[in-house]
């Protein structure tokens, strides 16, 4: 019980996760609207008779509703957190999470690489680039990483494509 | 069950292809939970590729044979390198560090090993006499009172997860919608489909999962910045305990054993609570709780126990209910699913071979994990903590891409494990517990099946608090989304005391 309030307590003094509140209180918030309006321009085809007829429209609703709650909460909480806080210099920038947005452009490459070069090609040239990405920092050459990546994507081409009979 | 059915059982168990398979998985799993930043979960993530050609059986082994082993070998990055290997070891590192850094590694490591073992199978004893109890009581349950459950487990995934309650439910009914995805069941109306044909058939369990403790895991461990690993006198003066001394802390290993089990079959309470309750416990019982921390025995005994005990207990709830007990018998349930099966006390019913085999398979498991691990050493261990971070992120990310495309043969679910592995990545950059999604995925066509069963017979909500299983677990869940609630109301009113 104890261990709940400390938790709030803590979570309110932190600069970093008042600002977590609120983004992931909009985050909550927009994608309960947006889904909520996919979810009413299907609504003509729902049989949404609560009770009565629980039809499909039923459950989503209940779950917009408790997402959108969910996100309102988040954001007050964040917006009433931002009064009793001040701006640390030590928040990490959202630059340096380019390598995890990097990494996932190169696995987004994959299924085009794939209509182009064929799959095993395309595995041996993403394997080599997040090799590289992964030891951007070691102090080995980086054709040497490039290249143990890339034997790395044929060798599970291989076992996926030979051992498990996938069609790559 | 009879003699035939169970002696054909164990006759398959034991035949060399399951036993191979059951070493692979072993062998993976003592290297991949012996790696820093790569949980059981993500272990389990990574194998999954190989199971769907396999039958239901063999990939059961294959699984819990990675799912256990992975689970002690955490212990051992935890005392050789003061790196919990999982989240289970973050408390063994304390003392099993500690006596490293004494010279005593390989007798801290044989202490998490006999520790692990005797866990392991106090929880499987638990496993096997508590789930065919639970399973025949909740055969009697009807759409009210598994609704209630599945509520009640939810509940608690949003209560016990980290982070905080709010973000916890946040991510829980993202996760319920997420099931909703594809054509009602009844119906056949589309939902949140956005018009694609590819999302008629709903969200598949196992790319989710790939992208949410697969690719997320990997994604973070990306832009963690490097530290060194602090170097580990090693002395092979004595690697195993005297008997005398295991017999000390046997009742240790009882107490925690217990304490995994049913803090295991919790859901989302895991195995991190599980040993910080059990390290808390002994630390309590100890007549000297001033040397917890310093290296003694005790301190990697307690936490090993319960962490490896907390697997037979995960399989309680997965295996009676079809509620996983933590992320990785959620994984589980994704392989049961591929094989068109659902947990739950059906499965004791209709499969009861399955289930026997289940046992035995986590019974082998702990048995190889014993032979095994006992039988390589800190020098081996060593090797495989030398394995450079770049090139197993790249396997692991590239696995992830085959596995997620395998399932179905479908271009969709590489989507699927891209987009959920970024969700994942934002999550946990968000302090958003993932766990909540991932449940709420597993169990939203669950709950939604059950509460439209209900309304649809019984005409009106009232019936779940007319029923008395249905009313308390219902209750149960109400209290607990409550709780935080009014402790914050609380602590509100008692600040604005003490300020006039």
């Amino acid at each position: 019980m104890s261990q709940t309030l400390n938790k709030y307590h803590d979570i309110q003094t932190d600069r970093g996760e008042v600002i977590n509140d609120i983004v992931s209180g909009c985050l909550c918030l927009a994608l309960a609207l947006g889904l909520a309006g996919v979810h009413f321009s299907q609504a003509g085809r729902l049989h949404d008779d609560f009770a009565r007829d629980p039809g499909p429209a039923l459950l989503p609703l209940i779950l917009l509703a408790a997402l959108g709650l969910a996100g309102g909460g988040l954001t007050l909480r964040g917006w009433f957190g931002l009064k009793k806080t001040t701006a640390s210099s030590n928040q990490s920038s959202l630059m340096s999470l380019w390598p995890a947005a990097l990494a996932v452009a190169l696995m987004c490459a994959f299924l085009p690489l794939r209509h182009i070069l064929g799959a095993a090609l395309a595995l041996c040239l993403i394997g080599a680039a997040l090799a590289v990405l992964a030891g951007r920092s070691d102090n080995v050459p980086w054709f040497f990483t490039a290249v143990f990546g890339g034997v790395i994507g044929l060798i599970l081409y291989a076992l996926f494509h030979f051992g498990l009979s996938v069609p790559l | 069950m009879t003699y035939d059915l169970l002696s054909t059982i164990i006759y398959n168990l034991f035949s060399p292809y399951m036993l191979g398979l059951a070493l692979i998985g072993v062998v993976l799993g003592l290297v991949f939970g012996a790696l820093p930043g790569v949980s059981s979960t993500m272990a389990l993530a990574v194998m999954l590729p190989f199971t769907y050609g396999m039958e239901t059986a063999p990939a059961m082994v294959l699984m819990l044979a990675v799912f256990f082993s992975s689970v002690y070998a955490g212990s051992v990055s935890a005392i050789l390198l003061n790196i919990p290997g999982t989240p289970g070891a973050m408390i063994t590192l304390l003392d099993g560090n500690a006596m490293a850094r004494e010279g005593k590694a390989a007798e801290a490591m044989a202490y998490a090993l006999i520790a692990s073992i005797f866990g392991g199978i106090i929880g499987w004893i638990f496993l096997v006499i508590l789930a065919p109890t639970i399973a025949t009581y909740a055969l009697q349950f009807g759409s009210p009172e598994y609704a209630a459950v599945v509520l009640f487990g939810l509940a608690l995934v949003a209560y016990a997860s980290s982070g905080d309650m709010l973000r916890g439910l946040a991510a829980g009914a993202m996760g319920l919608i997420i099931g909703l995805v594809g054509r009602d069941q009844v119906t056949d109306v589309p939902r949140f489909t956005f018009g694609t044909a590819d999302l008629q058939g709903g969200i598949d369990i196992i790319p989710l999962a790939i992208g949410l403790f697969g690719i997320a895991e990997v994604l973070s461990l990306l832009i963690r910045s490097k530290t060194d690993t602090p170097a580990v006198a090693v002395s092979r003066a004595r690697t195993w305990p005297k008997f005398s001394e295991l017999l000390g802390e046997l009742p240790t290993v009882l107490r925690s054993s217990t304490i995994g089990t049913f803090v295991g079959a919790i859901p989302a309470a895991g195995s991190a609570v599980a040993v910080a309750l059990a390290y808390a416990c002994e630390k309590r019982l100890s007549k000297s709780p001033e040397k917890f921390g310093t290296g003694i025995p005790r301190g990697v005994v307690a936490p090993e126990a319960a962490n490896n005990a907390c697997v037979g207990g995960a399989l309680i709830p997965m295996l009676t209910l079809g509620i996983p007990g933590d992320s990785i018998t959620a994984v589980l349930i994704g392989v049961l699913l591929l094989h068109g099966l659902r947990p739950g006390p059906g499965l004791f019913e209709n499969q009861p071979d399955l289930v026997v085999t289940i046992y035995g398979a986590l019974f082998v498991a702990i048995l190889l994990t014993a032979l095994v691990a006992g039988l390589i050493g800190i020098p081996v261990y060593r090797k495989i903590l030398a394995i450079p971070q770049r090139l197993l992120t790249a396997a692991v990310l590239v696995l992830c891409l085959l596995g997620a495309y395998a399932v179905r043969n479908a271009v969709v679910d590489v989507w699927v494990a891209i987009f959920f592995g970024a969700v994942g990545f934002a999550f946990i950059r968000l302090n958003i517990p993932v766990l909540p999604l991932a449940f709420g995925a597993v169990l939203g066509p669950l709950l939604e099946e059950n509460l439209r069963r209900t309304l649809i017979i019984h005409r009106d909500v009232s019936v779940f608090f007319e029923r008395p299983i249905s009313l308390v677990l219902v209750c149960l869940s109400l209290a607990i989304l409550l709780l935080p609630v009014c402790i914050m109301g609380l602590s509100y009113m008692r600040k604005r005391r003490i300020h006039r």
